[in-house]
């Protein structure tokens, strides 16, 4: 269960660059639940997750994760039940080291046995059999440096990476949208299929108004820092896009938001 | 070049080796030049001269590579716990070393170990048996040098595969990624300073039990030499697999001991000139498998 409680982040506070990114924002997630975050750019869905994980300073507010109030933990303790998916393919993997050593990497997480091989040949059958979920063929590629592979398997790799050993909390921030429309797709079902199977509880950012309606059970549009509009489960399944726009134009009156 | 000459310039290209090996983790692997390398390779060397005095040439060893290890420590810390730039951190830590070099060794700038048990010394009987044109003592000197080096290759490429080993590479690879493995990447940069220097120190600890000499002034400009070892190895051959960069870094300081050695024959050659003359050959044998590649390339597309 995750709880955010007032969460306030001011970037370059008291100077005239003065930014309130997350102005008392309140969320509340039960286990299991898949959240969809859209919104303009600007309106701080990427500092949420960044104070999520404990990257930006939070001027107020506590968040509290299965009981943990995990709000002034160093972001490494934190990397440990929290798995991140970025935007950028190039964030979430080491490129000169081979699939096998990444995904060793991620999974002594917690676990480290210091010493121990983390490519050995047990390992190396678990890392296969995972990456055979995937369909790309990644499985036999085990020595393959992560620079040689594509965005989309560069990402599909990392999801791998940050939900093999379930995490408490999935975040996703638009970790489709450096993709092309076909790849995308993929991952974003991909996405779906790791989170419904492991029952994952998630954030999932989107610029896309149609996979936020599609996919997951909640869904939150922010705007200036604060939750403007939410859908609860059964009101998320009546939605449709132009009730969204509707619903958004009419509260704010900003056009260029989903363009 | 006579034998006995080609000896001693893989002698001393090995000791330089163990210190490039050392050097490659910290430019290579975590990819921040530590200039801390001057005074760790004088540390390794005064221990190890002090020891050899009082006929301890192991110990001298050992803790010639533990406050190597100690020095890379501080410099790991000023650099991720006091924030302080890689470069500046080294060269505060090189600095200090300089005091403490001498306190190590009494303040003597230099010591003469002929008299002293040095690990090499239970070989000086064979000096008289000639080998090759040479003679056995330096023919084992080198076997030892050289078994030391390949049990530190083959102990580093094992190191680089353990969880911790991938940790450390993978922070210079791709240092968010780690901290989002729930790694501490401060701690992983520590623990590679400390290897770097240990190994450092280590090729110091060996050099002035090869020469049976100390010198304060041993460490000057072996940062430089490190690098120009990993370079010019790199530039001749293609490093694929963990081990061979070891090995490619053991390798070019052999090479450049070499060109070294070359430059200092040269006829009339002033002392003072030899430098800018490395410096060149250098230069040139890291350009000349480049420009190969650019003609090779650029008559490829002529046809
Ligand atoms: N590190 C930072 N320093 C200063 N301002 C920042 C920083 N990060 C984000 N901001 C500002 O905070 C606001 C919210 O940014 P962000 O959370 O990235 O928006 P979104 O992801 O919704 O597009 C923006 O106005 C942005 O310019
Ligand atoms: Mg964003």
């Amino acid at each position: 269960m995750l709880e955010i409680k007032d969460l306030k982040v001011i970037f370059e506070q008291n100077t005239v660059n003065e930014k309130i990114a997350l102005d008392g924002l309140n969320l509340k997630l039960e286990d299991g639940d898949f959240l969809t975050v859209i919104g303009s750019n600007g309106s701080g869905k990427t500092t949420l997750l960044n104070a999520i994980l404990g990257l930006v300073e939070k001027q107020a507010g506590t968040i509290i994760l299965d009981d943990e109030d995990i709000t002034k933990k160093p972001s490494h303790k934190i990397a440990k039940d929290v798995g991140v998916v970025f935007q950028n393919p190039l964030r979430g993997t080491a490129p000169n080291m081979s699939i096998e050593e990444n995904l060793a990497l991620s999974s002594a997480k917690g676990k480290f046995g210091v010493f121990s091989n983390g490519t050995s040949k047990k390992n190396k059958q678990k890392f296969r059999e995972a990456l055979s979920t995937l369909n790309l063929d990644l499985e036999n590629r085990l020595e393959t440096n992560v620079a040689l592979l594509s965005g989309g398997q560069r990402q599909a790799l990392t999801l791998l990476m940050a939900t093999n050993e379930k995490p408490k909390l999935l975040l996703l921030d638009e970790h489709t949208a450096a993709l092309d429309p076909k790849t995308a797709a993929n991952i974003l079902s991909l996405t779906d299929k790791i989170v419904k199977e492991k029952k994952i509880t998630t954030i999932m950012i989107t610029h896309n108004v149609k996979d936020a309606i599609t996919y997951g059970n909640k869904l939150v549009l922010l705007n200036e820092g604060k939750i403007k509009l939410y859908f609860d489960k059964e009101e998320k399944e009546k939605l449709t896009v132009e009730k969204i726009l509707s619903l958004y134009n009419y509260n704010l009156s900003d056009t260029q938001i989903f363009n | 070049m006579s034998v006995g000459l080609i000896f001693t310039c893989i002698q001393i290209g090995l000791c330089f080796g163990i210190m490039a090996m050392g050097i490659h983790i910290s430019f290579r692997t975590l990819g921040v030049p530590d200039l801390t390398i001057d005074g760790s390779f004088t540390l390794g060397a005064a221990t190890s001269a002090i020891f050899c005095l009082y006929n301890l040439p192991i110990l001298g060893l050992i803790l010639g590579m533990i406050f190597g290890a100690l020095a890379g420590i501080v410099t790991g810390i000023l650099h991720t716990k006091l924030k302080i730039q890689a470069v500046l951190a080294g060269i505060l830590t090189m600095t200090g070393l300089y005091s403490i070099n001498f306190w190590i060794t009494k303040r003597r700038p230099s010591i003469t170990l002929y008299q002293n048990k040095t690990i090499f010394s239970f070989l000086s009987n064979l000096k008289k048996v000639d080998f090759l044109g040479s003679n056995l003592k330096e023919a084992l000197t080198l076997l030892i040098l050289l078994i030391i080096a390949i049990i530190i290759i083959i102990l580093l490429d094992r190191f680089f595969r353990t969880n911790i080993g991938l940790a450390i590479r993978a922070t210079g690879d791709n240092e968010e990624m780690v901290n989002a493995s729930s790694i501490n990447t401060d701690s992983m940069k520590i623990i590679a300073f400390a290897m770097s220097n240990a190994l450092v120190s280590l090729g110091g600890s060996l050099y002035v039990q090869l020469q049976s000499n100390y010198d304060n002034s041993y460490g000057n400009g072996m940062m430089v030499i490190g690098v120009a070892a990993i370079i010019i190895g790199e530039a001749l051959f293609r490093k694929r697999k963990l081990a061979k960069a070891y090995i490619i870094s053991v390798v070019g300081a052999i090479i450049y001991e070499f060109i070294f050695m070359l430059a200092l024959l040269i006829d009339n050659v002033n002392p003072i000139d030899i430098k800018i003359i490395t410096a060149i050959i250098i230069v040139l044998s890291v350009c000349l498998p480049m420009l190969y590649k650019k003609i090779k390339k650029g008559s490829k597309k002529d046809a």
